[in-house]
């Protein structure tokens, strides 16, 4: 078997490599994007163009390099993508961190509003509702959250999901 | 056969031998959690999948078929991570079952964003990054280390603040949940 990867495929394994690094060229500076959602789109973007750059550069390539070279980058941007979140939104060591910069010990509601900034439990449950709102998977009727035909579906898929990868509901 | 469509095509059945074994040790509890357990699982697979597979085509490029295999493995990885443990799937499942009546705000935070943070705060307690003494919960040595460590890799990063209310970055709602 041959392990050598052609120059396209190449290309795109430097360009995935290059990705954390044009997140922290994104973060500082004059092309700084203050927003850790768009950051990490322009990072991939950015990193997709130079990976165009460097096909044009070959003198020539086969259908089945291209494909193989964007498979690498469609992974690399998965993976990055979900350790952008936890680098950016992670759950647990943000609450770690917000106890770190805790004076003393705290309450669990104590601990709350130092995770969310001054707010409440309740704003957070606001806050995780929101996802549901936006995608128009259930709607608000005063304070009641009702599910859309959409919702309906979309519990149903989730169901389907969950058996196949014998996760519990 | 064309060397690099025998690639890919070695790729495709590592990834469904891989599927095919991931829904079998799904179903088995072990001790680990499952995300490791399937990264050990598609290792193990794509370790087998190349001697095999070198054996019948010789002269194949190992690229190809890497390239669709780990693809495949991380979008299942990525699907996976989506429903495990999703608090808003919970939520929906709770929508659906409640029908046309709804459920109260006050109550989805009851029943699931407070068991959310106790949960968060017993995988800390346990893990011996913070001290819990009547109710009241403190940093530990070891919770400070990893906290100053999180912390440097968010300033290399340029993330100021993380979690859900840091003002400019303040999440997309289904990033959150992958993070959860």
């Amino acid at each position: 078997m041959n392990f050598l990867p052609p120059p396209i495929l190449f290309g795109a394994l430097l360009a995935a490599c290059l990705l954390p690094l044009l997140l922290m060229a994104l973060a500082h500076g004059p092309l700084r994007e203050p927003r850790p959602g768009r950051r990490f789109m322009v990072a991939a973007g950015l990193d997709f163009t130079l990976w165009l750059g460097w096909l044009f550069l070959q003198p020539e390539w086969e259908r089945a390099d291209l494909a193989a070279g964007g498979l690498v980058l469609l992974t690399a941007y998965l993976v990055g993508f979900t350790l952008w979140t936890l680098i950016a939104w992670g759950f647990t060591l943000t609450m770690l961190r917000a106890l770190a910069s805790a004076k003393g010990p705290v309450s669990m509601d104590q601990w709350v509003v130092e995770y969310t900034g001054g707010h409440n439990l309740h704003t957070f449950g606001k806050d995780r509702l929101s996802l549901l709102l936006k995608s128009r998977l259930g709607r608000l009727e005063g304070e009641r959250v009702l599910p859309t035909p959409k919702g309906k579906f979309g519990a149903k898929v989730g169901t389907l999901l969950s058996w196949l990868l014998a996760v519990k509901p | 056969m064309n060397m690099a469509i025998a690639s890919f095509l070695w790729g495709f059945v590592g990834f469904t031998v891989f599927f095919g074994a991931a829904l079998i040790v799904l179903r088995y509890r072990g001790e680990a959690a499952p995300v490791p357990r399937l990264a050990l699982l598609g290792l193990f697979v794509h370790g087998l999948s190349i001697p095999v597979a070198s054996l019948v085509h010789a002269g194949m490029n190992y690229w190809y078929g890497a390239a669709l295999y780990w693809f495949l493995f991380n979008s299942f990885l990525f699907v996976f991570s989506a429903v495990y443990k999703s608090v808003s799937l919970r939520i929906l499942w709770e929508l659906d079952r409640a029908g046309a009546n709804g459920i109260p705000v006050a109550d989805i935070t009851a029943r699931y964003v407070a068991p959310l943070f106790h949960e968060r705060i017993a995988i800390l307690v346990q893990g011996g990054m913070a001290h819990a003494d009547h109710d009241r919960f403190q940093i530990t040595a070891k919770g400070s280390v990893w906290a100053n460590r999180f912390a440097l890799v968010q300033r290399i990063f340029g993330v100021t603040r993380g979690g859900l209310y840091g003002g400019t970055n303040a999440p997309s709602r289904r990033t959150e949940d992958l993070a959860a």
